[in-house]
């Protein structure tokens, strides 16, 4: 049994439908967004890996800025070599060195990205509740950093630190933009630290 | 990048929703669906399916291995194999008020055009966001390796700890993600990306579909004005100094708009709706179940079904999977309908009960309607709830903060200071950047003024539980913004609250078009009227 048609529903009012249109015919802003990301999506991207096209997002010639600061070549292919330097099941500490922090911009927290890249590689920090809060929780983390630890707060770390089998350590300078210069791995041997060459590849060497 | 994983992850969620709507229909009357209602509405009831099926396997055993969560998504996907191709008998649908006119075709085509773009944008573009690879694809790693209730999740507020961003935030999006990766063998947060546009294309079926009785026009200008929401394919402008710039470069093309303007700098717009957040997943789960449950109301004239009242809490349960601010729109949604059920009694409107004529479904009361949904929300959700409390929360923990007289003590921050700028400025500089938004905000509260003169219709209207449903979002989000921890100028810095209040965009969509193609309010039969 076929049901008789319902009424059409009432049209609406003339300035209403020309605000309407109005708003419809803004469609040509998105429809020239669509045409500009297809072209740079065929100009830069088209046939790359995944890891090729994250790497267009970086710096890039004729860009003021980067998309992700964190996609420049050298920090990926650090946080590859990074991998392979330590076995697998590693646990390592992220630790700014007090005296090298010199930006407090989000934009300075590349070890977040570092976490994400060389996971399931467990990477650890002192208060990391003020590590990945907000902004406002992360200044507190750079504070905490760049205050002289006392006795007892020194031996409560390390407590904690061996507690979870915390044998490797990764120093850092907190800048504007990855530093691989600055960045410094260490193995627990004993009571201290000692330093541990990272890995190169040939990509870095060039 | 679409893989083999995002095909079959989701050819797998479209079947297990055919499998809810077929079960869901066995033994009892059904209401009239068209094709492209079922289709659509399957695929994303389907992924809440898999979705929370998948998350209480991983609570109760761990990770799963690439072979089980096969299996899973196959059982689930099994009988839809059956019921997607044969529906079983359900009362014909109504002859529709017009045809689309020959050129009314036409405008089909930048229809498409648009929808393929979403799926274009969504699958072209890697993942790249902080918020999106922090808030959800670390959490998918760690639910793919590691499962839930391990010190990743828990050990993050001592001395020494794991690194994690908002550990007690909904794992819905990051399951459906490990998801991809159990399907595929190997995690692939860009897999997941590609599948990010179901979230854009679905909305955007169930506009059509709902408005396409009161006429064509309508349910064409209510699909177009979704599919070309700019806010979904980019937040951040391509001259981010002026609008001028930005409009020149989307007219003419950025590497035009270069030459025009040198003294602006120009880079390529971007976004972060379709990057494999959850703001576009909420969104859509959202919506769907707003879109189910509004058959309820004796106001909408709709019946509905069993599968109604499953498909509706299956979404709603995805909602809260999505987000905690599912959970928070839950509480919304409840007063919303609770009002304009009122609001329709107090008006008129006649509660129908029982069978509305021979092959229509026996009609539920709205309140049962509204609460075996709501039951069913939770029950999705019943095993993230429960774990949670163990999981600390690290920053900002809104249910904590969100007390009267934490609203009362930072009432100052409605309109702000010359150190920290208003809620209110937040949300006017969000509803009027129409490089965002095109008019989508002044056209919402312009219908809805335009609705107020006539209050006795307004009450009778249907779309009085999407503008409820709006308005109490909107007010919710403002006052999480007045008690948030975050100075508010580096919140507005990222595209908050836009980003928020695009968790009720395809249901602005929808109540400015039901506002503006009013339905005739009587002899409206009782049996759903629905078109391809």
């Amino acid at each position: 049994m076929s049901l008789a048609a319902r009424k059409p529903a009432r049209r609406p009012p003339l300035p209403l439908l020309i605000l309407l249109i109005a708003s419809l015919s803004m469609c040509v802003l998105t429809a020239g967004h669509a045409r500009d990301y297809t072209r740079s999506w065929d100009r830069v991207r088209r046939g790359k890996s995944n890891l090729e096209q994250r790497l267009t997002l970086g710096r890039r010639v004729g860009w003021p800025t980067a998309i992700v600061p964190w996609f420049d070549r050298s920090f990926l292919i650090f946080a590859e070599n990074l991998q392979r330097t330590l076995p697998d099941g590693a646990r390592i500490l992220l630790e700014p060195e007090p005296s090298e922090i010199s930006d407090e911009s989000g934009r300075a927290r590349w070890f977040m990205y570092l976490n994400y890249l060389v996971y399931p590689l467990e990477c650890y920090v002192k208060q990391p509740k003020n590590a990945g809060g907000t902004l406002v929780d992360y200044s507190k983390w750079l504070l905490h950093h760049r205050k002289q630890a006392n006795a007892n707060r020194k031996l409560n770390e390390n407590l904690a630190i061996a507690d979870r089998g915390i044998d490797w350590k990764l120093t850092f300078a907190v800048t504007r933009d990855f530093a691989r210069e600055s960045v410094q791995l260490y193995r627990r041997v004993g009571g201290g630290w000692a330093p541990v060459p990272i890995l190169t590849s040939e990509e870095e060497s060039e | 990048m679409i893989t083999w994983a995002t095909i079959l992850t989701v050819l797998g969620s479209w079947l297990a929703g055919h499998t809810v709507i077929g079960l869901a229909g066995l033994g009892s009357q059904r209401r009239a669906r068209t094709s492209l209602e079922r289709h659509g509405t399957a695929m994303l009831v389907g992924a809440a399916l898999a979705t929370t099926v998948i998350m209480h396997a991983v609570i109760a055993s761990g990770p799963l291995s690439a072979l089980v969560a096969r299996l899973i998504l196959g059982l689930l996907a099994l009988p839809g194999l059956w019921f997607a191709f044969r529906p079983g008998a359900a009362p014909e649908p109504e002859a529709l008020p017009d045809k689309i006119p020959k050129w009314g075709r036409l405008c089909l085509i930048p229809l498409f055009a648009f929808a393929a773009f979403a799926i274009f944008n969504a699958a072209s573009m890697p993942m790249h966001i902080f918020d999106t690879v922090y808030h959800f694809s670390y959490k998918a790693k760690l639910i793919y390796h590691e499962g839930f209730g391990t010190d990743a999740w828990t050990d993050v507020d001592g001395i020494v700890g794991r690194i994690i961003t908002h550990p007690n935030y909904s794992p819905g999006v990051a399951v459906l993600n490990a998801l991809v990766g159990w399907i595929g063998g190997r995690f692939d947060e860009d897999a997941f990306r590609a599948l990010c546009s179901i979230f854009v294309i679905v909305p955007a079926i169930w506009i059509w579909v709902a408005l396409r009785p009161r006429s064509w026009s309508a349910a064409f200008c209510g699909t177009f004005m979704w599919l070309t929401l700019p806010i979904l394919y980019y937040t951040k402008l391509p001259n981010n100094g002026t609008w001028i710039g930005s409009i020149w470069a989307f007219l003419i093309g950025t590497p035009s708009a270069k030459v025009k303007f040198p003294e602006f700098t120009f880079g390529p717009a971007d976004g972060q709706i379709l990057d494999g957040g959850a703001d576009i997943a909420v969104a859509a789960f959202f919506f769907g179940a707003l879109w189910h449950l509004r058959r309820f109301l004796p106001s909408s004239r709709l019946v509905a079904d069993r599968a109604d009242l499953v498909c509706g809490g299956l979404l709603l349960g995805g909602a809260q999977l999505a987000k905690n601010e599912g959970l928070a729109l839950t509480g919304v949604i409840l007063i919303a309908f609770g009002l304009s059920l009122l609001a329709g009694k107090l008006a008129g409107v006649k509660s129908e009960s029982g069978s509305s004529g021979s092959g229509a479904p026996k009609r539920f009361h709205p309140l049962v309607g509204l609460v075996l949904t709501i039951v069913l929300g939770f029950v999705c959700s019943a095993g993230w709830l429960a774990i949670r409390g163990d999981i600390p929360s690290i920053d900002e923990n809104y249910p904590e903060r969100l007390t009267v007289s934490n609203v009362l003590e930072n009432s100052s921050r409605w309109i702000g200071d010359e150190e920290e700028p208003g809620v209110l400025v937040g949300f006017w500089n969000c509803y009027t950047h129409v490089l965002r938004w095109n008019l989508l905000w002044p056209l919402f509260y312009v219908a809805l003024f335009w609705s107020l003169s006539r209050p006795r219709e307004f009450l009778r209207d249907p779309a009085l539980f999407s503008v409820l449903t709006i308005l109490g979002g909107s007010l919710l989000y403002a006052l999480i913004l007045l008690v948030t921890p975050w100075h508010l100028a580096v919140l507005f810095g990222t595209v908050i609250p836009g980003r928020l209040v695009v968790h009720l965009a395809p249901i602005v969509v929808f109540a400015i078009i039901s506002l503006l193609w009013r339905d005739e309010p009587e002899d409206t039969p009782l049996v759903e009227p629905t078109a391809p």
